[in-house]
């Protein structure tokens, strides 16, 4: 392999196809002195070879014929070699000098001297680790083991995107599995249900984790009263959720202070009953009781027997997955669901009453008011919720959330605008996200951002054996079996 | 198709093992050597004295035409050598050379390409690998042999030569192209060599058909016109007695004619050695073969399978390489010393 070329970040080899095989995110040293050069593989084309284009017009031409030779230096075999030589694309990562990775280090090796090799996969998981001694084991990286630090999970913005069927729920299983065993809690907002059997192995037994496994059902095991949610969270569900008009959102907060003071306390019947008898005008009496038993219709309101949050997550000392099962409510209930749970969840925090905790939102976009998103990677992110994002829409997460991001794992995408979408925002250039994402095999992912020191690298997820219900249920695969 | 079996192309193994022989042991030579320019080979063209000119439009001359009716069609062999000089070191230079042998039959298209070989020529070796080529018995006169710009042309012509033989030797009734003229004298056409191969063609039944893309005499194109011969291409007009009456360095070996086998401009001297009537042996060949530009398409694909492309070179140079040649362009010397930062095109 030789330099060819570099210009900016990107540098060139050119490499005889006999040569060790590369693919994409492979990482290469090119060592000359005491200094290295580490550059990540991005892409592999075939060499601008001069002439190529009359050899294969020639061969085209000479399909029908028969050609033979007698080539006594075998030149032929050159010939090939020379035809089939690859033009590795690859881009600087930095210069290795005394064991550590810099990037202020202004220096090129010899294009003839230096010696190139690909880079160890020990090498790389000694670059790439950071400080941290909770080791969360991803999969395999340039056929060695790939690890990271939960400890760059923790306080941290995390997104996972992919197009479908590439992995991402799996990913998202093995961190909150290796999470929730270093004591870590996390919420799952479950929007498929892919998460309720954690606490089995694919053989039916029970998994490691088992005893970290909660599932809340909104309406049966999980059930809030008005009074928990408070005044603002309601009058945001009114608002934002049941689309009640400014007018009767004034009488609600009237009514509530009335029935509050009155009553002491109050609950979603008393609500009912007060709208039922206060003097307000009868469009806005209308507008407000029938979002108010749309409400109680939900079962998640329940003001004799609520859930107590604060108790649930703590119930489980030492790490717990907390699955909220949204599969089976409704769009709006969803909605309601979530804006009760992030309020509850921000003035827990706050109070000092639960410790800080992974939120994992599946397709966010679909229960997430937009307002939310700012408030999530900012705002609640400081009280102690570290959200991890997992979308196959790219752009439904808004670009500020991205440029936020600390930690990104990417799957595969093909289509362009997804792309683009994702490199114009994410931490490493756009050349890198475009070229390995859009080649990524199923459960291959590029890992960029802090968990990597900011080396990205490409990681084929370890299995698992969980019990990961994230298959998609098939009509035929019954019949063919 | 009149077809007589012919023989598989083989055997070059022993046909050239003595300058193989030569040639690898000539290649340790090579170290120190380096790219030279790829040189084409040369193409001498003189003028004509104007006072033969206005000789010979005076002259009547008349014009053979072609039947295709009734013309019989044959097996088409066609043979060309290319040769480039792909090093020069302090003593010599490394040349690659290389010939094809194009045969379209019944049966199809069939391209054997020989070599490339390749040698590195030294003004000590130079007779030792030139005689090599023609095999054990090579009465050629070495000291006039010298290792100039033309040596790369000689090497080809000597190969062609050599393969020429193998091919009339080898081949019945067929029609064999070359490519250039059956003139012999010029030192990589001996007299007693180019005798010797089209002697050898005939009791085969081999007719010798030698077409020049390149010729002055190709000049008379434009005295000897359609109009003043009054005939439709395809056609030929007979030069040999304007070949005989000139004073020249070379002997040319049979017939030579000018030859207008399309219905375009292009024209080409065609020297022929033949025991057939020549417009009988023009006609099987344009029943046999296709015309590109009014040139034998067979002879195009001859020259295009020799034909050294970049990659060739590179694959050559790579081979040298392992003996110990070093290899960068060699204009970019005058760069490197006289314009280092920004003089890429001052010169």
């Amino acid at each position: 392999m030789k330099i060819l070329t570099k210009s900016g970040d990107t540098i060139e080899f050119l490499a005889s196809p006999s040569e060790d095989s590369l693919t994409r995110g492979d990482y290469i040293l090119i060592i000359d002195g005491d200094k290295s050069l580490l550059a990540q593989v991005i892409d592999v084309e075939y060499a601008d070879v001069p002439g190529i284009l009359e050899d294969a017009l020639r061969e085209l031409a000479s399909e029908s014929m028969s050609i033979r030779n007698f080539d006594p230096y075998e030149v032929g075999s050159i010939l090939m070699d020379v035809k089939d030589s690859r033009r590795i694309i690859a881009k600087f990562r930095g210069v290795i000098v005394d064991g550590a990775l810099r990037n202020d280090v202004i220096w090129l090796p010899s294009r003839f001297n230096s010696r190139i090799e690909k880079a160890s996969p020990e090498l790389i998981s000694e670059l790439s680790n950071t400080y941290g001694r909770r080791r969360l084991l991803l999969g395999e990286c340039m056929n060695g083991i790939m690890a990271i630090n939960a400890e760059d999970l923790d306080g941290r913005l995390t997104i996972i995107t992919g197009k479908k069927e590439t992995g991402k729920s799996y990913l998202t299983k093995v961190l909150i599995a290796s999470l929730a065993e270093y004591g870590a809690k996390i919420v799952v907002l479950d929007i498929n249900g892919e998460y309720l059997g954690l606490s089995q192995n694919l053989d039916g037994s029970s998994s490691s984790i088992a005893d970290k496994h909660v599932i809340l059902v909104p309406g049966e095991n999980f059930k809030v009263s008005v009074e928990d949610a408070g005044l603002k969270v309601m009058t945001d569900v009114l608002q934002h959720i049941l689309l009640t008009p400014a007018t009767s959102i004034r009488e609600f907060i009237r009514t509530w202070s009335l029935v509050k003071r009155y009553e002491g306390r109050v609950s979603l019947r008393k609500l009912i009953e007060a709208v039922g008898r206060a003097q307000m005008h009868e469009s806005v009496r209308e507008a407000l009781m029938s979002r108010l038993l749309t409400l109680s219709e939900t079962g998640f309101f329940d003001d004799e027997n609520p859930t107590r949050l604060e108790e649930v997550l703590n119930s489980k000392r030492v790490g717990g997955i907390f699955v909220v099962d949204l599969s089976r409510s409704l769009s709006q209930t969803r909605k309601m669901i979530v804006e009760f749970l992030l309020s509850k969840l921000s003035s827990l925090l706050r109070e000092g009453a639960i410790d800080p905790l992974f939120l994992v939102a599946e397709e966010a976009h679909l229960y997430l008011r937009e307002t939310y998103w700012d408030d999530l990677v900012t705002r609640m992110r400081h009280t102690g919720i570290f959200p991890i994002f997992v979308t196959n829409q790219p752009d439904s997460i808004p670009e500020t959330v991205y440029r936020q991001a600390d930690n990104i794992f990417l799957f595969n995408f093909t289509n362009e605008s997804d792309l683009n979408y994702i490199a114009k925002a994410s931490r490493v250039d756009a050349d890198t996200v475009k070229r390995i994402a859009k080649m990524l095999p199923p459960r291959h992912c590029l890992v960029i951002g802090k968990v990597v020191n900011d080396l990205p690298v490409v990681v084929k997820v370890k299995e698992i054996r969980l019990k990961t219900m994230g298959e998609t249920r098939l009509l035929f695969k019954q019949r063919s079996a | 198709m009149r077809q007589v079996a012919q023989p598989e192309i083989e055997g070059f193994e022993s046909i050239f093992k003595s300058f193989l022989q030569t040639g690898r042991r000539s290649l340790s030579l090579a170290q120190g050597a380096h790219s030279g320019d790829l040189q084409a080979e040369d193409l001498a063209q003189n003028d004509w004295p104007l006072q033969l000119v206005e000789q010979v439009k005076e002259r009547a001359v008349s014009a053979i035409r072609i039947p295709l009716e009734g013309a019989v069609e044959r097996q088409v062999v066609a043979i060309d050598t290319s040769s480039i000089i792909v090093a020069a070191g302090r003593s010599g230079v490394a040349v690659g050379v290389r010939g094809s042998v194009a045969v379209r039959n019944e049966l199809g298209l069939e391209v054997q390409r020989i070599g490339p070989f390749i040698a590195y020529l030294t003004h000590e070796n130079l007779p030792e690998i030139l005689g090599s080529i023609l095999g054990e018995f090579t009465p050629l006169e070495f000291s006039d042999y010298r290792l100039d710009g033309s040596i790369q042309k000689i090497l080809a012509g000597l190969l062609e030569k050599r393969i020429q033989e193998y091919v009339v030797r080898r081949f019945r009734d067929s029609i064999i192209l070359l490519d250039g003229s059956l003139s012999a004298g010029p030192l990589d056409n001996p007299l007693w060599l180019v005798s010797r191969i089209l002697d050898e063609a005939k009791p085969g039944g081999n007719d010798v058909l030698a077409f020049s893309k390149t010729s002055i005499l190709q000049f008379w194109a434009s005295v000897f016109t359609e109009d003043r011969l009054g005939v439709e291409p395809p056609y030929l007009v007979d030069m040999t007695w304007l070949i005989e009456e000139i004073e020249m360095k070379v002997k040319v070996l049979g017939r030579t004619y000018l030859a207008r086998l399309g219905s375009g401009l292009n024209i080409f001297r065609v020297d022929a050695s033949t025991s057939r009537r020549i417009e009988e042996v023009f006609g099987s060949l344009l029943r046999s073969d296709p015309l590109i530009y009014g040139y034998p398409e067979i002879l195009i694909l001859a020259h295009d399978y020799c034909t050294f492309t970049r990659s060739d070179v590179i694959a050559i140079q790579s081979i040298l390489r392992r003996f110990g040649a070093e290899f960068f362009k060699a204009s970019s010397i005058r760069d490197i010393l006289f314009n280092p930062l920004d003089g890429e095109w001052r010169r």
